[in-house]
């Protein structure tokens, strides 16, 4: 039985996927190049069953990587991947800097204060004798 | 760097990159910006390529040409449907031929494929786009994208994601390509004031012009440009008119200045805020977010209703009810809102938006957003405004670097308020001031347009809101055939309370260029694809989405503009000679990390695989060198916090931090005038009353005996804390108006709101 054939566009309309998407695919690796040459590839229903698959899998929140992954039939890659953390690094006084986990404790004006007379008592820099209520 | 023996090399990939600068040029003239943008490429590598550039531009600029240059050769381009413009191109490129196409994605955001570049092969890419500026009679804030920012899709959005992921570009720390930008403001008065809160610039006067260049010739591509600029004379309103296509079109602009009747005193307002405090907030942003609604809630008058929404993956809302605001409520909200972090993941802002509404207590109230607009469902968000007009109107802010002008203007637009941005640094009271002056502006009825003639397509759809100083702008194709009358005179017409009001325009001006035409044509096609418009004017049915969509595209083929619907293509075509066997090596130009943006900073390295986007570690904020201090004190993050611990050191601290919880106002700006300013506008209360404190008296470098004769002012009649209440009112106003007369504009409204109440004292 002669294969069917198809332009982009038709194979875009059977499947659902964009002729952009398609292309993009193709250029990535993703799926197999049409074929043919020139103005006359043609895509196939290899290539239909392929964006099929694509589709499914994108429906399980699979990554197009690890969509890569699984068409060419290599294990899927479990990444532990760290969680993304900020710090603000703050310089309390010469020498002597603190990093603070981003979001974690409210930096206010009264802490930092707190935090000063106590790095400064801690290094002997100072006779201060501010009282600090630690408690607030 | 940009010579022909430097090869542009991507350092993760290995790989050439094929765009070797992009250069920008804007000529200003009223609020009308002309846009040139010029993107070069080459192809090093010794194999056929496909160059992909995923870049943005102004959300509310028409493009309307597209020219390609390579060798003697240049391609001027062509709008076509969408859909055929790519099988063309895909046809083309199969061809052996060349191919350009250029895909507008999202309002804001563009991606410029060139098919088929040959070995040796360069190619300069010319856009040119007009914008007309949303601003004020005596000036305009003019801000060009560069950042692009990924967006965040609801789970569901399964082919919206597979199609942001075509598009997405790799992010990576740093690309061989530069970036520049001139601009060059021509007026018909003087320019008072040229200031940029992005970039170091470089202003040269003329007269009545100025020429702008960013101080570094090429910088670095992750930063958007934002200028500003003041008029010392206002600019006039007017009708410019031109003939296109055979048929006259008009641009009207007006300035209206109205204002409340004397009787009128202050209706009690509800205002919800809502806030994204999702990842992509996290660095400068939420720290803006949060300056930005301090003030806010600062700016309420004593007696408001307010409540406030953060949201991330899910939202919370702060009160079991909208409080009342009084000094306690002040002061509750103060603490919670210091406490708002950028930590609740992703950015589901429709369930935010629809919990905002739904908690709102009276007929009509306002919403209040801050949001850097990092979100895929657009539409979603449009509809769900647009569907609540008569509930509430929306004014949002659109917070950071990257931000997506393309969602806040929409919200505004549909929300019947008004958009504002703050950049990193900008000063974000004036916004926050002017915001309020708009929530709190008298509401026109009845407005129309009198366009002096009949047989008029009038554009938007919608009127917009009219808000006082405010540029308003309408534009209208006339029907085919009719000439304009030799004495048209087009006309605002509204009604506030008693009075009819009516604005006009002095004379009509023959256009020097098509821009009333394809703004016209823009704001046609954009009321089509929201569903605002009917297909043809006066139907009384809508037509179908199809003959929708066939109009728009009608439209845009005929005035030449790019939309959702179509494309810009040109083609190439090469001798047998030139013409290879169409298989081409796809190259995606990678674009920096937007700076700023502390929650991709802090992304792990991700491993290049398979070509597609990934975000790659830069700088981790732990490692961050001694210049990140210096950035953040010159920025104000904790310029007072740490110049003040530094000084502590060096000398006891004489005014330790107060107990109560003002909340952490920490102002943003290099000027430390105004964070002394700021510092003292958050010691006001509800009613607008400033308390006793020897922090506040020591901003204001007063004394206890210096104190004691203000105090002799106060009516005796008063007791003790209240007359020390008055008497810390009339002083701070007193050294407001000696020491900070220049920026009355940030806190007249606090000091009325006090002297409301101290006259209610006496």
């Amino acid at each position: 039985m002669e294969e069917k054939k198809y332009n982009i566009g038709q194979i875009a309309a059977l499947s659902g996927v964009s002729p952009r998407t398609i292309r993009f695919y193709v250029q990535s690796g993703l799926l197999a190049a049409p074929a043919g040459a020139g103005r006359g590839h043609y895509y196939t229903d290899a290539h239909l069953q392929a964006l099929q698959r694509i589709k499914d899998l994108k429906d399980n929140h699979l990554s197009l990587d690890e969509i890569a992954r699984r068409l060419n039939g290599g294990p899927v890659e479990v990444v532990g991947l760290p969680v993304p953390t900020s710090w603000v690094r703050i310089e309390v006084c010469p020498g002597v800097e603190v990093h603070i986990q981003g979001g974690r404790y409210p930096v206010t004006p009264a802490r930092m204060r707190r935090l000063q007379v106590f790095v400064q008592r801690l290094f002997g820099e100072t006779q201060t004798t501010e009282e600090v209520d630690y408690d607030e | 760097m940009m010579n022909d023996h430097c090869a542009m090399i991507d350092k993760v990939t290995g790989r050439e990159v094929a765009l070797r600068a992009v250069a920008v040029r804007g000529l200003v003239n009223g609020l009308s910006v002309n846009w040139q943008v010029t993107q070069q490429f080459a192809n090093r590598e010794k194999m056929p390529i496909e160059a992909v550039f995923t870049f943005p531009l102004p959300a509310d600029a028409t493009l309307c040409s597209l020219k390609i240059l390579t060798g003697d050769k240049t391609i001027v381009t062509h709008v076509e449907e969408r859909e055929k413009a790519f099988e063309d191109y895909d046809a083309a490129i199969s061809s052996g031929d060349g191919a350009y196409l250029l895909d507008r994605e999202r309002a804001d955001l563009f991606v410029m494929n060139l098919g088929n570049i040959l070995p040796g092969q360069s190619i300069e890419v010319q856009i040119e786009m007009f914008q007309l500026l949303h601003g004020a009679a005596n000036g305009a804030r003019v801000a060009f994208p560069v950042a692009v920012v990924p967006k965040y899709f609801p789970a569901a959005s399964t082919t919206e994601i597979t199609e942001w992921e075509r598009i997405t570009p790799d992010f990576v720390a740093k690309v061989p390509y530069g970036f520049s930008l001139a601009v060059k403001i021509v007026q018909s008065c003087r320019i008072s004031l040229v200031e940029s809160p992005s970039h170091p610039i470089r202003v040269v006067y003329g007269d009545n012009e100025a020429d702008i260049t960013l101080s570094q010739a090429n910088t670095v591509p992750d930063t958007d440009v934002v200028i500003s600029f003041e008029l010392a004379e206002h600019i006039k309103p007017r009708v410019s008119r031109c003939n296109f296509l055979g048929r006259e079109h008009l641009l009207f602009e007006v300035f209206p200045e109205f204002t409340a009747d004397a009787g009128d005193s202050s209706r009690r307002k509800e205002l919800a805020f809502v806030v994204d405090c999702s990842g992509s907030m996290e660095g400068d942003a939420i720290r803006e977010a949060v300056n930005a609604l301090q003030l806010c809630v600062r700016s309420l008058n004593e007696g408001d209703l307010f409540q406030i929404i953060c949201f991330g993956s899910s939202y919370e809302v702060l009160f079991d009810h909208p409080r009342v605001l009084d000094d306690t409520t002040l002061a509750e909200a103060s603490a919670k809102i210091a406490r708002i972090t950028a930590k609740m993941g992703g950015t589901e802002i429709l369930p935010a938006l629809k919990a905002a509404v739904a908690s709102l207590s009276v007929e009509f109230a306002d919403i209040v957003l801050f949001t850097d607009g990092a979100v895929g469902n657009e539409k979603a968000v449009f509809d769900f405004v647009a569907a609540n007009q008569g509930r509430c109107r929306f004014f949002p802010f659109g917070i950071g670097n990257g931000v997506s002008e393309s969602l806040i203007r929409g919200i505004a637009e549909r929300g019947r308020g008004q958009p504002e941005f703050v950049f990193p640094g900008e000063r974000i009271e004036a916004k926050v001031l002017r915001q309020f002056n708009r929530m709190a502006s008298p509401f026109l009825s009845n407005v129309s347009i009198d366009w002096g003639c009949k047989g008029v397509e009038a554009v938007p759809a919608l009127i917009p809101a009219v808000f006082s100083g405010e540029v308003f702008r309408v534009a209208a194709r006339i029907k085919e055939g009719k000439a304009l009358p030799a004495d048209l005179n087009v006309e605002l017409h509204a009604q506030l309370g008693d009075r009819q009001l009516v604005f006009n325009a002095e004379a009509v001006i023959s256009a020097a260029n098509s821009v009333p035409a394809r703004w016209w044509a823009q704001q046609r096609i954009n009321d089509l694809e929201a569903g605002a418009a009917e297909v043809a004017a006066g139907s009384r049915q809508k037509r179908g989405p199809d003959r929708t969509k066939q109009t728009i595209i009608e439209l845009a083929k005929a005035y030449g503009i790019i939309c959702s619907l179509t494309s810009m293509i040109g083609f190439e075509e090469r001798s047998d000679q030139q013409k290879n066997n169409g298989q081409v090596e796809l190259r995606r130009v990678p674009v920096m990390l937007p700076a700023g943006r502390d929650f991709m900073a802090s992304q792990p390295l991700g491993a290049k695989s398979s070509g597609f986007g990934s975000i790659l570690n830069c700088m981790s904020a732990c490692y961050a060198p001694a210049s990140l201090i210096a950035r953040e004190e010159s920025q104000g993050l904790f310029s007072s916090t740490v110049s003040r611990l530094r000084n502590a050191f060096a000398q006891p601290d004489p005014a330790p931090a107060a107990k109560e919880a003002r909340g952490t106002a920490i102002p943003l700006g290099s000027d430390k005038c105004e964070d002394k300013l700021i510092e003292i506008l958050m010691h006001a209360g509800a009613d607008g009353l400033f308390k006793k404190s020897d922090e506040l008296l020591a901003l204001i470098g007063v004394n206890e005996p210096e104190f004691a004769a203000w105090l002799s002012k106060a009516p005796a009649s008063l007791k003790a804390p209240e007359r020390q209440k008055y008497a810390m009112t009339i002083l701070v106003k007193d050294y407001l108006e000696r020491h900070f007369a220049d920026r009355k504009d940030l806190w007249a409204a606090i000091v009325v709101k006090g002297e409301k109440r101290t006259q209610k004292m006496h």
